[in-house]
């Protein structure tokens, strides 16, 4: 990251902790690349002495760009918030690229599977949760939005209420519901309703 | 499905799923009544829910970071060195005593690991050209960086010399060192740091535990310029201390540090005035560790420091063996000097804070507690804000438009701590810090009043100087240099001046009061004479331009015997190129007829001194400048085919020079001016088409000049010149309609021009005259009549007073020009 980019990083932080919600939109490209440079690095194994899961990047990625160690809870939970859609982003985008790598027959570790190295469930194909997201999205955004904070953003039931101003009891809610959809679509059994939607 | 068909069914499945099983069927008759799609949808979804089991998308857990090596480290080989054991651990990484595993063990080496942020290509690149840089680095005081590298899969590591040694602080408190022990100890370290300076390096990270004395007393500096090198890009790390792996030693850190901007060596020299005042009294100026930063901020910026001679609260075994009072005066000033909030008020260099301890080891007065160029010029700038503003951001602009973002990159980093360096060198007196102020000022329009009184103020401050004349040649030598300056910037010939000639003629002198002596001095400084030969070629130059032709010619005498006294005491080129100078003002001195013998004899010392160093720019362009001028003398004796030779040796000369540097704008106009030399002696020559095609060729150079700085009046005036040059010739090719245009714009440039002195209205009435030639030559005698009309109205006022020797002649000229068409336009 160059200094011009450092440069719009902090200032995009200032603004953002004095309460500009719109600074943190603007600073999502740069968590893009900066998770994404972290996820590859990890992905690639460099660090494999670490625990490889999202929250462990975004917290990184959070420590890298805000340099807080102890920032406040409403800041850290609201780029957490932003930066479990980016690490979304950034996983799927790996697990699509290692496909098509695959599929070409490229890439140094083929034979490995890409989901475990990214210490993420590894009977879980992300592209296909990716895929099953955006349709849930469509029908029940809160549940996909809740799904997305707690698997991608690693943030807790609280943190998740704290961020979209609901009580605890409905984010638990729409987790339940996200989860049960989710693994329905992913292969669970399919009513045949279904098709019909 | 409609999105209230999906609300309904999260609304039945939040209420089934948290009812009983058995209770379900019930509740879900209930509210699903008649809504069999609803109804499927949420039993179909209570199924995958209890199917899914809890692992399925269990959230990460707040994974806590696991920084460092997963295991020990000791007895495992990396890069080629085996750890024996842990000796130390900083906030970069562990430290291990290590050997060379092939064989030879007696080589002992420190291999510290460290735990880069990014592993990536470009980190590895930047890590390798870090490592080229400090392994350059080569100092007695400096621990030797041997290696570095990536071990396969592991973290980083740099392997270094191994020192046996204690802290410096320690060391000092431990042995009981008494006060001039440490300074001495103390100059070592600044040469050390000043060494690395020289070689764009910055340390950002001083401390007593980077500094290692040996059993032999020797300072050993360890880490310089690793606390960049872990910079990797991409990290956040330049923006705050906050950052794990960016934990810099905030008691030490400088306040640009804590605030998170760009750290230079000034920095450094911060971090040696907490150093020094931690080595003199046992404490620290402030106490940071451990507090919020915004309150270490606040410290560190507002609370004024106390004196050194007056802190207490040292701890017993960091007492040290004398009376702190023995610190009041010097010493107080030369810690609180380095400890400047404003980088530009501190030490300029850590040489220039080692010779002040020197200073103080000798008993003589310091340089911290004269009064401060930085502190006069940010009084200045804060009476004149505005203006150094628009200074400020015009030199901004000028960097933006170079290209040169200083901050971009990291090679632009490296050479601003060159230029850094460069610059700490120039200011030994400070003095370039009004001067430079005034070069940046200069360039804005109406910046005049403000010039004067920066000129007004250095020149108090020389006075001020003067009255204590210190006994130091190279300090006198200095003085004489900052007459020097101050009268260039007053009003020396054909530079940006202020156009006090009388006051240039002043400050001149008074350099040649100080310098005459001091190079009568044998080997007080050698560089005096050179520098009074300087001065008594601007001397000249201002006699010239004034018209004192006596002194003129005795201040080139004095020239001549000044270089032919060095060239026989020195024979090197300075001295050469000052007698070549001095050939040079003779050959101006002769009449016409006398001047080809001259300047023949400055072309030939000239080119022994180009032949002495081939491809030297100053050389290349002395050869070109005689060249140029022997060819002008040559065709005012009509000899135009050797006019020829010469412009052509100059055009090849200038055009060398260009190639080599295609952005010099001098060497830029030296070729426009060498083509349309070449071009005048063709027109003289009847070869009109090839005068037409060398003013072409010049008008586009000028073109691009005048496009790439539309500031630049005197590139202006130039392009004018060679705009009515070309539409003369085109006027004797009778291509009337070509000339036209070329006149017409001349006349609209030098117009705008005429209002700075009298030569750009004289110029400007010239080209009047000019368009109205040609306008007569085209048998538009009406338009001609009006041309010459308005010439004279130009120029008759200008008459009256009396002109400095250039413009009379010009003037005469054009008067004479503008009689000879009196009778054409008579009714």
């Amino acid at each position: 990251m160059n200094v011009q980019r450092m440069d719009d990083v902090t200032r995009l932080l200032a603004r953002w902790h004095s309460g500009d919600a719109e600074a943190l939109s603007e600073l999502m490209p740069v968590v893009y690349t900066e998770l994404h440079k972290l996820a590859s690095h990890y992905l690639r194994g460099e660090r494999s002495d670490h625990t490889l899961q999202p929250t462990a990047l975004v917290n990184e990625a959070y420590l890298r760009l805000a340099g807080l160690r102890a920032a406040d809870f409403h800041n850290r939970v609201h780029f957490f918030g932003a930066a479990a859609q980016v690490m979304r982003r950034v996983l799927v985008d790996h697990a699509r690229r290692r496909r098509a790598a695959k599929r070409i027959g490229g890439g140094r570790r083929v034979d490995l599977d890409e989901a475990a190295e990214a210490g993420i469930d590894p009977r879980l194909d992300l592209l296909a949760l990716d895929e099953a997201l955006d349709q849930l999205s469509a029908v029940a955004p809160q549940p996909a939005r809740v799904v997305e904070l707690r698997y991608f953003g690693g943030l807790t039931v609280d943190e998740c209420a704290a961020l979209l101003d609901v009580a605890p009891v409905t984010v638990k809610r729409h987790w339940a519901f996200g989860r049960a959809w989710l693994y329905r679509a992913l292969g669970g059994d399919q009513p045949d309703s279904g098709s019909s939607l | 499905m409609d999105a209230q068909f999906w609300h309904d069914v999260q609304a039945v499945f939040a209420a089934a799923a948290d009812a009983r099983p058995e209770d379900r069927p019930a509740l879900l008759d209930r509210l699903c009544a008649g809504r069999t799609q609803v109804r499927q949808q949420v039993e179909s979804l209570l199924t995958s829910s209890e199917s899914a089991g809890d692992d399925f998308l269990a959230p990460p857990a707040d994974v806590p970071r696991a920084d460092g090596p997963a295991s020990d480290p000791v007895g495992q080989t990396i890069g080629g060195f085996r750890l024996l054991e842990k000796i130390g651990e900083g906030g970069m990484g562990s430290v291990y005593l290590a050997v060379r595993e092939d064989g030879d063990f007696t080589q002992r080496v420190a291999v510290k690991l460290v735990d880069l942020p990014v592993s990536s290509e470009d980190a590895l690149r930047r890590f390798r050209s870090e490592r080229r840089i400090l392994a350059a680095l080569n100092h007695p005081h400096i621990v030797t960086f041997l290696d570095g590298g990536w071990a396969d899969g592991g973290p980083a590591y740099l392997v270094m010399e191994y020192v046996d040694g204690v802290p410096l602080t320690r060391y000092c408190a431990q042995r009981r060192l008494g006060l001039d022990d440490r300074l001495r100890m103390f100059q070592l370290v600044c040469g050390a740091v000043q060494y690395a300076h020289r070689h764009s390096v910055v340390h950002r990270d001083l401390k007593p535990a980077n500094i290692l004395v040996t059993s032999a007393g020797a300072p050993k500096m360890l880490d310089f310029g690793v606390a960049r090198l872990l910079d990797a890009p991409g990290a956040a790390a330049d923006v705050t201390v906050g950052h794990p792996l960016r934990a810099l030693t905030p008691n030490y850190a400088s306040p640009e540090q804590l605030r998170g901007m760009p750290v230079t060596t000034a920095s450094d020299l911060y971090a040696l005035g907490v150093l020094l005042h931690e080595l003199l009294t046992g404490v620290r100026p402030y106490e940071t560790a451990g507090r919020p930063l915004d309150e270490s901020l606040n410290e560190v910026l507002h609370t004024p420091r106390r004196r050194p001679s007056e802190v207490t609260g040292a701890q017993a075994e960091a007492q040290p063996p004398y009376a702190l009072s023995r610190l009041r005066g010097d010493l107080d000033a030369v810690v609180l000097k380095a400890l400047r909030v404003d980088p530009a008020e501190r030490y300029a260099s850590a040489q220039e804070m080692a010779a002040d301890l020197g200073r103080v080891l000798a008993g003589t007065p310091v340089i911290a507690r004269e009064p401060s160029f930085g502190y006069i010029a940010s009084h200045l700038v804060r009476r004149h804000r505005a203006v150094f503003a628009a200074a400020a951001i015009s030199v901004l602009a000028t960097l933006a438009a170079l290209g040169v973002s200083l901050r971009q990159t990291r090679v632009a980093e490296r050479e601003r701590a060159r230029a850094e360096s460069r610059f700490a060198d120039a200011r030994q007196l400070a003095t370039a810090v009004i001067f430079d102020i005034h070069d940046a000022v200069a360039k804005l329009p109406g910046s005049t009043p403000v010039r004067q009184r920066i000129v007004a103020e250095a020149l108090s401050y020389l006075e001020r100087l003067r009255q204590d004349p210190a006994g130091d040649p190279a300090f006198r030598l200095e003085m004489a240099r900052a007459y020097f300056r101050l009268g260039t910037v007053q009003g020396a010939p054909s530079v940006a001046n202020l156009g006090d000639r009388a006051g240039a003629r002043d400050s001149f002198l008074k350099a040649v009061a100080i310098l005459e002596p001091l190079a009568a001095e044998p080997g007080a400084a050698p560089d005096a004479a050179y520098w009074l030969g300087d001065v008594q070629v601007a001397l000249a130059g201002l006699a010239q331009a004034d018209g004192r032709l006596d002194e003129q010619r005795a201040r080139v005498e004095a020239v001549t015997r000044i270089a032919e006294s060095l060239v026989a005491r020195d024979d090197d080129s300075r001295a050469r190129r000052l007698l070549a100078t001095s050939y040079f003002f003779q050959a101006q001195l002769l009449p016409n007829r006398e001047r080809i013998d001259a300047w023949t004899r400055a072309s030939a010392a000239f080119e022994r001194i180009l032949a002495d160093q081939p491809g030297d720019p100053a050389a290349m362009r002395s050869v070109a400048l005689v060249a140029k001028y022997l060819g002008s003398t040559y065709e005012l004796r009509g000899e135009y085919a050797a006019a020829l030779v010469q412009h052509q040796r100059a055009l090849a000369l200038d055009q060398e020079r260009l190639r080599a540097r295609p952005d010099d704008r001098v060497a830029r106009f030296d070729v426009a001016i060498d083509l349309s030399n070449l071009a005048f002696a063709a027109w003289k020559t009847g070869a009109l088409e090839r005068a037409a095609d060398g003013y072409a060729r010049s008008l586009a150079l000028r073109e691009a000049l005048v496009a790439d700085d539309p500031q630049d009046v005197q590139s202006q005036g130039r392009l004018a010149y060679v705009l009515i040059r070309l539409a003369r010739v085109y006027g004797d090719l009778k291509q009337f309609e070509d000339a036209m245009p070329l006149a017409r714009r001349a006349v609209g440039i030098s117009e705008r021009l005429s209002g700075i002195d009298d030569q750009h209205a004289v110029e400007y009435a010239a080209a009047l005259t000019d368009r109205g030639l040609l306008e007569l030559a085209a048998s538009r005698r009406t338009e001609a009549c009006a041309s010459f009309r308005a010439a004279r109205r130009v120029i008759e006022p200008l008459t009256g007073e009396t002109k400095g020797p250039a413009v009379r002649v010009r003037l005469d000229e054009e008067l004479g020009r503008l009689e000879d068409v009196r009778t054409t336009c008579a009714p």
